[in-house]
Parts: structure tokens; C-alpha cells; sequence
């Protein structure tokens, strides 16, 4: 007893870091689920977060305005141009589109994605330089969950890791935990994207053995994986690594969407 | 107050810091002030203020809890201890400790993260958020140094200025 009572601030110091150790362990991979308590905590703090973050776009926008001033006008004239363009486009794709859902009905195929996107905005992002990932202003209570693709008009971000009532975790496509199915866009040879822990790249690696890959080509994302709808632009690939006897091993991707700014989003339910 | 200070700094990475990367990163203020108040206040604090800051900031990454509370934790702590007894009572001590601590604290929880299957590479990591994290964070050392001097004087303790 006296060993113990002389050499309590050393007992105290190991049980604790066996307690941290076992910490890290179990949370090593992150959790889809919070508890009650963190998620209360998380969405009390939305607002304030939200608030943080409307200030944070206030000041970007207005500074953006104030410094592209001139740009901004020969911009603005270029896209009247480009909207009336566009305007024709979609014409062209809704008649595409309806043709294609009547072909679908008609050999029985069933959509991958089956409600309209839910847009949401970026809140916060992760404090550390390490694991990025976004919490976006949209949860449990407007019926996302974890699974949902995560997109935006350049292409796809990630999809939802953990869900509260008013706010959701994404995890980003270059997250080290994230691996998805995509094709390339000129052979529409399969391969497979991951994460490498860096927000600018990605890393490609084929599914066949003869895969035709050039620096260039375009990766689209494909629902073999079952994590993301088919199509969705995932990036480009920017270099190749062929290996010390002439075999691809990977490739770098860097990703359509500017992860490092994003405001904000689109959710798609994934729902076969 | 200094634990306050933390939720703030936490909040600020998580939203209006991380929109304005400077050559990459995001400063760390956590650790910033874990470092500075090792300075003000020695050993224990600085350990308690790292352990609490790195917690926080784990729990708001909602992965390997724990980590950053260490590596912080254990930089608090040598920031206290060490750094009075090397640099002395000088104006570059709190650019000089949080530009070696940022590096020492980054570097252990690198380690740690990799101990437990992150896979991070170690080298491109090193380079592209090891080193510039401590550059960043030396332009905040007088901000963060001169605001907690301030809440030490509000205090009334009149700034102690380094060991227990």
C-alpha cells in the first residue's frame, strides 16, 4: 500500500496514457456515429460556426468584388454570351434526357439517384492541417444520411461520413480513408481513386492489366463501387508512374472541384 | 480564460483560417497558445493547457482522439521546462519556442498518426505541413504572446514571465 501511495503521480501518469492510447486506437478511422452528446454539442455550435463562416464569405466576396472589378465587367459580358449558348444546350439535353428515361423505363432500369439534390452550405472545415473534411449546414431533419454523394458543379467532393439533426460531416475524395470505382472517360477502362491524405491529388490505380491511361484523360466516377452515381467528373491526371519494367502502377489525379474553397454543395441521395 | 481562448482559436482554424491557406496551411493557434502559456506559467500548465488544446482539437477532428492532446501535452510541457532555461528572458523567445515547438509538435503527432495506421507519407508531409506550420505560426507568436500577456495582467498576476 505504501509502494502505491509513494508512487501515485507515476500510476496515475501510465493508467492515463493507457487510457489515451486506447483512445486513439478505437477512433484511429474516425466514427459514423457521434454520440448524443457530441452531436448536441455539434449542433449547438452550428450557428455559431454558420455565423464564423457567413462572415468569412461577406469579407471574401466583397473583396473578391472590390479587387476584379474591371475583370469582373469583360467577364460579365462574356457570360450573357455564354448564357444564351447554354440556354440552347439544355434544350438540347432535357430532350436528351427524356428520351433517355423513356429508353430506361423502357428496358427496366432503375435510377441511381432518385431525389433532386439538396443544397447546403460549408460551415467548417477540419481546424487541422492533417485530415481535412467539411461540415456542411444540412442534416438528419432534411433526410441525408451517411453515404450520400457530396458534389458541385465541377465535380464530385465526397460523400457524408456522419450525420446530426442539423449538420453533416463529409468525407473529401482525397480523405486517406477514401476508395471509390470511376472509369476513364476516352478507353472507359475501370480503375479504382484514392485518397492520399493531400487536398490537391488523388491517386489512380487500374482494376485491369492493360490499362490505357495518358497525362490528360478525364476520370469520371462509376456506380460499380456503389458509392457514387455514374458520370460525375472526378479530375485529371496530371502524372503517371509506370515503374521500373514499363508497368502502370498508379497515376496522380488532381480533382475538378477546388476543394480548398468550397462553399458550397450539392447532396445526392444514393438510393437504388 | 485560456481554455476559452482555445475553443475560439479552434473555431477561427475551423472556419475563417481555413479559407485563407498561407503557403498551404493553416496556422495551428492551439498550439501556439499551448507554447506560449508553457512560457508564461512552467511545466504543469503548460502540459494541462497542451493536454486540454490538443483534446478539443481532436474531438472537432472526431479522429484519433487523443493524439494531438499528447503531442501538445508534450510540447506545453518542454516549453515550460526547457525553453525558459535555453533562450533566457528575451524578445525572441516566444518567435524562437513556437517556431521548434510547432516543428516538434508536429512531428510527434506525424509519428503518432502513423503509429496508428494513418499512413501519412512521412517525407512530402515533413515538407509540405511540418515546416511551413511552424512559419505560419511564428507571425502569430507576439499577437498570441502580447493577448495572453494582457489576460495575465487582467488577472492580476502581472505576467510571471516563465518558471514554477
Amino acid at each position: 500500500m505504501r509502494w502505491i501511495t509513494e508512487r501515485w503521480p507515476i500510476l496515475v501518469t501510465l493508467i492515463a496514457v493507457f487510457i489515451v492510447i486506447g483512445l486513439i486506437y478505437i477512433t484511429a478511422d474516425g466514427r459514423r456515429e457521434l454520440s448524443p452528446l457530441e452531436g448536441k454539442v455539434r449542433d449547438g455550435l452550428a450557428p455559431l460556426y454558420g455565423a464564423f463562416s457567413g462572415i468569412t464569405g461577406f469579407a471574401n466576396h466583397w473583396w473578391g468584388v472590390i479587387s476584379n472589378y474591371s475583370r469582373l465587367q469583360k467577364e460579365n459580358g462574356e457570360l450573357v454570351e455564354e448564357i444564351e449558348w447554354m440556354k440552347h444546350k439544355l434544350a438540347m439535353v432535357e430532350q436528351l434526357e427524356q428520351e433517355n428515361a423513356s429508353l430506361r423505363e423502357s428496358l427496366g432500369f432503375a435510377r441511381s439517384i432518385t431525389e433532386p439534390p439538396a443544397a447546403a452550405e460549408v460551415i467548417a472545415r477540419s481546424p487541422s492541417n492533417w485530415f481535412d473534411k467539411l461540415v456542411i449546414n444540412r442534416g438528419e431533419k432534411d433526410g441525408l444520411e451517411a453515404g450520400d454523394a457530396v458534389v458541385t458543379s465541377a465535380g464530385v467532393v465526397g460523400r457524408i461520413f456522419a450525420t446530426t439533426k442539423d449538420t453533416s460531416e463529409v468525407m473529401l475524395i482525397t480523405d486517406d480513408r477514401s476508395a471509390f470505382g470511376a472509369t476513364v472517360l476516352r478507353s472507359g477502362d475501370p480503375v479504382v481513386v484514392e485518397g492520399g491524405g493531400q487536398w490537391n491529388s488523388l491517386r489512380l490505380k487500374p482494376l485491369i492489366k492493360e490499362v490505357d491511361l495518358q497525362v490528360g484523360d478525364q476520370i469520371i466516377t462509376s456506380s460499380m463501387s456503389g458509392i457514387y452515381p455514374n458520370g460525375l467528373p472526378v479530375g485529371t491526371i496530371i502524372s503517371m508512374d509506370t515503374g521500373e519494367y514499363g508497368l502502370l502502377v498508379t497515376a496522380v489525379i488532381k480533382p475538378h472541384a477546388d476543394l480548398a474553397r468550397l462553399r458550397r454543395v450539392f447532396v445526392l441521395k444514393m438510393k437504388q | 480564460m485560456i481554455i476559452v481562448s482555445i475553443i475560439v482559436a479552434v473555431m477561427l482554424q475551423s472556419t475563417i483560417l481555413s479559407l485563407w491557406p498561407w503557403i498551404g496551411v493553416k496556422p495551428d493557434l492551439v498550439t501556439v497558445i499551448v507554447i506560449i502559456t508553457g512560457l508564461f506559467y512552467g511545466l504543469a500548465s503548460g502540459s494541462m493547457v497542451g493536454f486540454i488544446g490538443g483534446f478539443l482539437l481532436d474531438y472537432s477532428m472526431g479522429r484519433l482522439l487523443g493524439a494531438s492532446a499528447v503531442s501538445k501535452m508534450l510540447v506545453g510541457g518542454l516549453s515550460g521546462w526547457i525553453a525558459p532555461r535555453i533562450f533566457g528572458d528575451h524578445l525572441a523567445v516566444p518567435p524562437l519556442a513556437v517556431l521548434v515547438g510547432t516543428w516538434l509538435e508536429q512531428s510527434v503527432y506525424l509519428l503518432l498518426a502513423n503509429a496508428f495506421g494513418s499512413g501519412l507519407p512521412v517525407v512530402e508531409s515533413f515538407w509540405t505541413i511540418v515546416l511551413p506550420v511552424g512559419l505560419v505560426n511564428v507571425v502569430f507568436s507576439f499577437p498570441v504572446y502580447y493577448y495572453l500577456l494582457a489576460l495575465d495582467n487582467l488577472a492580476g498576476r502581472g505576467g510571471s514571465g516563465g518558471n514554477e
